[in-house]
């Protein structure tokens, strides 16, 4: 088995998986803070949980 | 030593610090609007989305202490350590493409995992394994500080201890004080700043170091070790070996689904359906809070081996501890106010792995040992209150546990060990009691119980001293109490079944 060239590929792999990952959850994340904010501070019934 | 702390850490490293740990106490503040009942405080009302449950996920799994030990293992093991993220992330992503527990946790609308233990198990269990878990997870907290005091030694060149100590005491009063605030809504929100600044210091950090070696000369072995174990994990002669491999298997697929603090993520998701994808999209994650950490530690060693002055601090007697690798190494490449930005963004992931831990092992005290204690009758806001003096009482343990307590132990060894004490009896039991109809209360309990065997890992080499051959019997006694727990759950359960009828089934 050629270690070196696994750890070549595991290591590009991971640079530009986790690149593309930040990016998308930035600008996904963003919406989905303003999303949650909305429904904490809306009014609620005391005993839902 | 001075030149082996020399550093291009200066002033400006030191403002963009100071000015970056303030936000998150300032959105702690912010935030305690939105916190009116328990759930608000502790599962975020259940209304995490995904992409911002994904940056919370790894904004929590992703620590400094995360960074300290992985970088430490790419230090002392070089590729070969690889194997660990890879199992991890095979792990994570058969948890978000199955959603094997967490599915059915999130289903169940429980906010602790002990509190599927009381469902499924009865009360008692549910005390006995909330004690286990806040023991485990507290003492897994205990070198938290220390692991980030060195990471704050070897980057900014600060080699004075007493001055250290304050400085990261202050970073844990702050942490204190905003997730005392403002629970899971404040943690969510830092959480998500604090991915984003430490992925983005953590990729480009990456370009640096690998500019500063060379992508050539990366994957080369330094001289000073072994070929072969450099790059192959079971290769002969590795430390690591196929008992640690098996060890790994078990340790990180019952991590990934059950370590607190992550599957609190999966318990605030807003479906059963965003807790699955948010394991799936976040392997890459996971994968990222090895593989990364790791390169900056191979880097470190490789600059190490190369520079006479270093590799001779990190041999002998009094070597420094391999700790120092790679903050000492990024403190020489990479340029004052990068510096700044990657130190800001670890003590992020300090802040953001503190907050969560702490969150997670005060909810544990409240719900699953005092409230069952007290027959549930306990008002939302005297549990909010129990949670927060908990919060208080753990960050006092530890800084005395973490600030003036030595392990003579490798920071990975330690977290293992400490993390089975609950895992191997957690996984064993959530595992049974929500796909075996059989499982008994006698066979939980003995499962839980005999997770309290992984502390034989710790001890025992502490008192054997440093010639005590420590990493095969904490592998060893790490296989065996997964071993213990399940035999513990399928004979217990065999032998002494459940009389009557659970009042709620699991299934």
């Amino acid at each position: 088995m050629n270690w070196v060239l696994l750890w070549k590929f595991i290591l590009i792999f991971t640079v530009s998986a986790y690149s593309l990952l930040v990016i998308i959850v930035f600008f996904g994340g963003i919406k989905n803070i303003i999303e949650m904010l909305k429904e904490l501070g809306a009014p609620r019934d005391q005993n839902t949980d | 030593m001075t030149d082996v702390f020399s550093t291009n850490f200066s002033t400006i490293d030191w403002i963009i610090v100071m000015v970056y740990i303030c936000i998150p106490v300032v959105i702690g503040v912010a935030v305690r609007k939105y916190v009116r009942q328990l759930s608000d405080f502790i599962v975020a009302g259940r209304s995490l989305r995904l992409f911002i449950a994904i940056a919370s996920l790894t904004g929590t799994e992703l620590g400094l202490v995360t960074v300290m030990y992985n970088s430490e293992l790419g230090f002392k093991h070089g590729f070969s350590a690889f194997h660990v993220g890879i199992i991890e992330t095979v792990c994570i992503l058969a948890i978000g493409l199955t959603g094997f527990i967490v599915y059915k946790l999130r289903q169940l609308r429980v906010m602790t995992i002990p509190e599927f233990y009381e469902i499924r198990f009865g009360r008692n269990v549910r005390i006995i394994g909330g004690t286990i878990l806040a023991l485990g997870g507290i003492l897994n907290m205990g070198l938290f500080l220390q692991a980030g005091a060195r990471f704050m030694m070897g980057v900014t060149g600060y080699s004075n201890p007493a001055g250290l100590k304050l400085f990261m005491s202050v970073m844990l009063i702050m942490v204190l004080i905003y997730t005392v605030l403002g629970g899971m809504v404040s943690v969510v929100l830092n959480d998500f700043l604090q991915f984003i600044v430490l992925s983005i210091s953590m990729i480009f950090g990456s370009y640096f170091v690998i500019s500063k070696i060379g992508w050539s000369n990366l994957f080369k072995a330094p001289a000073t070790v072994d070929q072969a174990s450099w790059f192959n994990p079971v290769a002969e002669g590795s430390s690591f070996g196929m008992i640690y491999v098996i060890f790994m298997v078990a340790l990180t697929f019952s991590a990934g689904a059950l370590w607190q603090s992550g599957t609190l993520r999966a318990l605030s998701a807003k479906s059963p359906k965003i807790a699955k994808q948010l394991y799936a999209w976040s392997s890459v994650s996971y994968l990222a809070r090895r593989v990364i950490p790791m390169l900056w530690g191979i880097c470190a060693f490789i600059f190490v081996s190369q520079t006479p002055k270093l590799l001779s601090a990190f041999q002998g007697p009094d070597a420094l501890n391999s700790q120092y690798g790679m903050p000492i190494f990024i403190a020489k490449v990479l340029p004052s106010g990068f510096l700044g930005l990657i130190a800001a963004g670890m003590l992020a992931a300090f802040m953001s792995t503190h907050d969560s831990y702490l969150l997670s092992w005060s909810s544990v005290i409240t719900q699953d040992i005092i409230a069952p204690i007290k027959k549930g009758k306990l008002s939302d806001k005297t549990r909010l209150l129990i949670t927060r003096i908990s919060i208080v009482c753990i960050g006092l343990f530890l800084l005395i546990w973490g600030l003036w307590f030595e392990a003579p132990v490798s920071l990975w060894n330690y977290m293992a060990v400490t993390g089975t004490i609950y895992l191997a009896g957690a996984f064993t039991v959530v595992t049974a009691g929500l796909y075996w109809k059989k499982a008994s209360k006698t066979g939980a309990t003995i499962a839980l119980f005999a997770g309290l065997l992984a502390i034989l890992g710790i001890f025992g080499p502490w008192i054997g001293g440093e010639n005590v051959p420590f990493y095969l019997s904490d592998k060893f006694i790490g296989i065996m109490t997964f071993v213990f727990a399940i035999l513990g759950m399928i004979f217990g359960s065999l032998l002494f079944p459940d009389k009557e009828k659970q009042p709620e089934e699991a299934q």
